[in-house]
């Protein structure tokens, strides 16, 4: 089995420095110094699937896709300068991304570091909107989506997702619909900046060569509130356990069929580390390159390379999906099926296992060897309240029995959902 | 950087990689490509990295790798100016970040050499069922290529460019030659390759003598007469502007305009061309993005991308049905502006210092730096990061103006409506 202790070399490499400043401003840094680039992440917990809140007394609720239209309008100043022009006078590469749980913006830079931090902190901290702004955005937001709803993978995931889910928000295009982004307005946009772009629901995260004195410096010259903001509450739909469809089909132009198969499993409360180490050992178990199943379907043809299973787990929600590419998509789901069935029977293969949570640690290992997956690492493990020397211990400390529990609890045919993209002709 | 060579025709460059947690080692083999092997060296990676003589099971040789902490092992097929790739690599952790305090890194080669160098074979030939399955797998895979619609707007336009130019032999091979190929026949053209292929072995964070020695000693078993590589021509300026429209079932069109006549280009000339397809529309802040997407919002995304061997510059564009025609027009007058004015200082010195931060940053990234140096081998060139970096910092307004100058429009390419809207 797995050694559980850590090499000397494992641990140095994990080692981070964090400051949680008195406006609940968290800082984590994780020093490179023999690496030339550096990359900082600002990052706030406001994500697509927050779609209700109460702040200052007020209760909101939003239309799908705010968060992803407010990263787009961050870039602009209230000079009319934009950050991206900004960015350009030092080099450094910048951009943004929107998540269910967050929105982050980024930049790599090699040179002026603190300019770079000086950008990155003043116009996520100083949002400026307009309706002729507004009104424009919605445009090219629109292209966007246009460009999403030719992609039938996302359009497979997310029907797979409103299969599963009743209400929960999760089941909503991160960039919302061509008429939901048509109400969103510059007083909305700033509703959203007071309760969610406030120190205290963000984080700055930085790897690479550069110090937490300069970090801390950059933060004291930001000029960021000194006291921390009123606390958002976080409203979600009651979301029952069962799913909300069992079957979609639909067309579009592709060449072969997609398919997805997704499980809606019980929500975690609290930390979720353990159970995130188990659900991503379950999908390489059933279906992984390791398995006896993965190698019979690419045999038979019956899936393509890219084919395995995953899972997604967010505040008020949990699942497993499997899905690929496939000529006869029932029979894939109906061996995936089986295989859930004879796991549960049989018992997981020891052996497998074991070579699963190794290769579990290498990925962990080799992800500290980049700066953004370093920094990336540090973002998403402070807002699920852990550590990424947390996230190796839960692997090193899983056990089998743990993952056969999991396997009985888990992945109810019941609870499952299946998708079908198929061809237009 | 070092390198040097290992037996005849063969190299081996040592790519400094002291500060990464991996190590990694990559086989390439150089040949000149042809539309006759395409197919079958397209295919052979797949039958080769399923298993091997020493593995003999799929499912086993997987698990292996898991054993070797996700060890990444892959190979792939593709076409670089005149010639194809066959490119063999495994990547793994170093030893000092094995549990058990295991040597990895020789495991790694060992394993990488026997899948290239010992297939399993089944009477002097390759395992007819992995021939069978991966002559599916390949079929399928070109038979996808629209489901990605913006790569395929983008290799249609390189087909209608090249035609059968030796520039426009597919990575992928060609679906009506996988049919004919047998187990007998793959094998040959992978024993045709071994004997007369150029092989260029690199390392980042492994010990290159090992390296050396492993792939030096099979290499000796093999009667190896290396070919040189290939050269072909870069198109020249084009004789018309030809349009393209496809119809199909989509919400978002894609546009992609290539336009031609840049000459192969000298040390400075490449810089030149870096420096003025990031202007033109590869930075956040190019003409192409500021003013086709920001000032007209004929699109979603509009991006530039200059390529080295045949002297195109490939626009392409994520454009409403109704706005394409709008759009190619505005994409042309960007380029006509840039081609008669030369750019202001401001302008030309973030493009300079944004070009600086991607390369700077290359260098940490084994991946990244493993691919320049064979890039630059493969064109002949063989110049470090640092040095092309100072070739760009000397760029010139007036040397991108003159770089742009030589281009025109060759090919347009649109995917368009159902309806043909």
């Amino acid at each position: 089995m797995m050694d559980t202790r850590l090499p000397a070399a494992t641990e140095a490499a994990l080692r981070f420095e964090e400051q949680i400043l008195p406006n609940g401003l968290a800082v984590r840094l994780l020093r490179m110094p023999d690496y030339g680039a550096v990359h900082a992440i600002y990052a706030t917990r406001f994500g697509s699937i927050n779609r209700a809140f109460e702040h200052g007394g007020k209760s909101v609720v939003l239309p799908a896709g705010v968060a992803h239209f407010l990263e787009h309008k961050m870039f602009e100043n209230a000079d009319g300068v934009d950050a991206f022009s900004l960015y350009a006078e030092t080099g450094a590469v910048a951009n943004a991304y929107t998540g269910f749980d967050r929105t982050s913006y980024i930049f790599t830079a090699t040179n002026q570091i603190d300019k770079n931090l000086d950008i990155l902190l003043s116009f996520v901290g100083h949002p400026h909107f307009t309706r002729a702004t507004v009104q424009k955005e919605q445009g090219i937001i629109a292209q966007e989506i246009g460009m999403y709803d030719d992609h039938a993978e996302m359009r497979c995931f997310y029907a797979l997702l409103e299969c599963l889910y009743h209400n929960h928000p999760v089941r909503d295009d991160i960039a919302g619909t061509v008429g939901s982004i048509a109400e969103i307005t510059p007083e909305l946009l700033y509703t959203c900046t007071d309760a969610f772009y406030n120190p205290s629901n963000m984080a700055l995260c930085a790897a690479g060569n550069l110090t937490m004195e300069q970090l801390l410096d950059a933060v004291e010259r930001a000029g960021l509130p000194a006291e921390k903001a009123a606390p958002t509450r976080r409203v979600f739909p009651e979301e029952p356990l069962t799913i909300a469809e069992k079957e979609r089909r639909f067309k579009m132009a592709v060449a072969m069929p997609l398919f997805a198969l997704g499980f809606k499993e019980k929500p975690v409360a609290g930390n979720s580390t353990h159970t995130e180490a188990v659900c991503d050992i379950l999908g390489e178990l059933l279906c992984g390159e390791t398995s006896r199943l993965y190698r019979r379907l690419y045999d038979e043809g019956l899936v393509q390379p890219g084919f395995g299973g995953e899972y997604g787990h967010n505040d008020g929600c949990l699942y497993h999906m499997f899905s690929g590419e496939s000529n006869q998509p029932e029979k894939v789901r109906d061996a995936i099926l089986e295989e859930i069935v004879r796991q549960r029977r049989e018992g997981i293969d020891p052996r497998q296992f074991d070579t699963c949570k190794r290769m579990m640690y290498g990925e962990a290992v080799a992800e500290l060897e980049s700066v953004q997956q370093v920094a990336g690492h540090l973002s998403t493990s402070y807002f699920r309240g852990r550590t990424p020397a947390a996230e190796l211990a839960a692997i090193a400390d899983m056990t089998l029995q743990d993952v056969e529990a999991a396997l009985d609890e888990m992945l109810n045919e019941k609870r499952s959902a299946f998708v079908v993209v198929e061809p237009t002709v | 950087m070092q390198r040097y060579a290992i037996a005849p025709g063969a190299f081996l460059t040592e790519v400094p990689g002291d500060k990464f947690k991996r190590g990694k080692i990559s086989i390439h083999l150089i040949t000149p490509g042809s539309r006759e092997n395409a197919t079958p060296l397209a295919l052979l990676p797949h039958v080769l990295d399923r298993r091997c003589a020493a593995i003999p099971d799929p499912t086993e040789l997987a698990r292996r790798l898991f054993a070797l902490y996700g060890a990444d092992l892959s190979s792939e097929s593709y076409v670089v100016g005149a010639n194809r790739v066959l490119s063999f690599s495994i990547a793994g952790l170093k030893d000092a970040y094995a549990l058990g305090g295991e040597n990895l890194t020789g495991q790694y080669l060992e394993l990488l050499c026997n899948i290239l160098f010992e297939p399993k074979l089944a009477a002097g030939v390759f395992e007819a069922d992995d021939v069978a399955i991966e002559k599916d797998k390949q079929a399928d895979f070109l038979r996808s290529e629209m489901n990605d619609k913006r790569g395929y707007c983008l290799r249609q336009t390189r087909r209608k460019l090249y035609g059968d130019s030796p520039l426009g032999i597919e990575s992928a091979g060609y679906l009506e030659d996988i049919d004919p190929l047998t187990a007998a026949g793959i094998h040959a053209d992978y024993q045709h390759l071994l004997q007369h292929a150029q092989v260029e072995v690199q390392v980042c964070g492994i010990d290159g003598q090992a390296a050396a020695q492993a792939v030096a000693w099979r290499l000796e078993k093999l009667p190896r007469t290396p070919l040189p590589l290939a050269t072909a021509p870069p198109l020249g300026k084009p004789a018309e502007y030809k349009h393209y429209t496809e119809p199909m079932n989509t919400v978002q069109g894609k546009l992609c305009i290539v336009s031609t006549g840049a000459p192969l280009p000298d040390g400075k000339g490449e810089a030149v061309m870096r420096i003025a397809s990031a202007l033109y529309g590869g930075l956040p802040t190019s003409r192409l993005f500021m003013n086709v997407r920001e000032k007209q919002s004929l699109c979603y995304y509009c991006a530039a991308a200059y390529g080295y061997y045949g002297g195109t510059l490939t626009v392409d564009s994520g454009v409403e049905h109704a706005m394409a025609a709008r759009a190619a027009e505005a994409i042309l007058k960007e380029l006509e502006a840039l081609q008669r004015e030369p750019v202001g200082p401001e302008e030309l010195a973030g493009a300079k210092s944004y070009m600086r931060s991607i390369m700077d940053a290359g260098k940490d990234s084994p991946d990244v730096l493993m691919n320049w140096a064979f890039n630059e081998w493969l064109r002949g060139t063989n110049r470090s990061l640092d040095e092309v970096l100072r070739l760009t910092g000397a760029v010139t307004a007036e040397e991108v103006r003159d770089a742009l100058a030589a281009f025109s429009p060759a090919v347009e390419y649109v995917i368009t409506g159902k309806e043909g809207a």
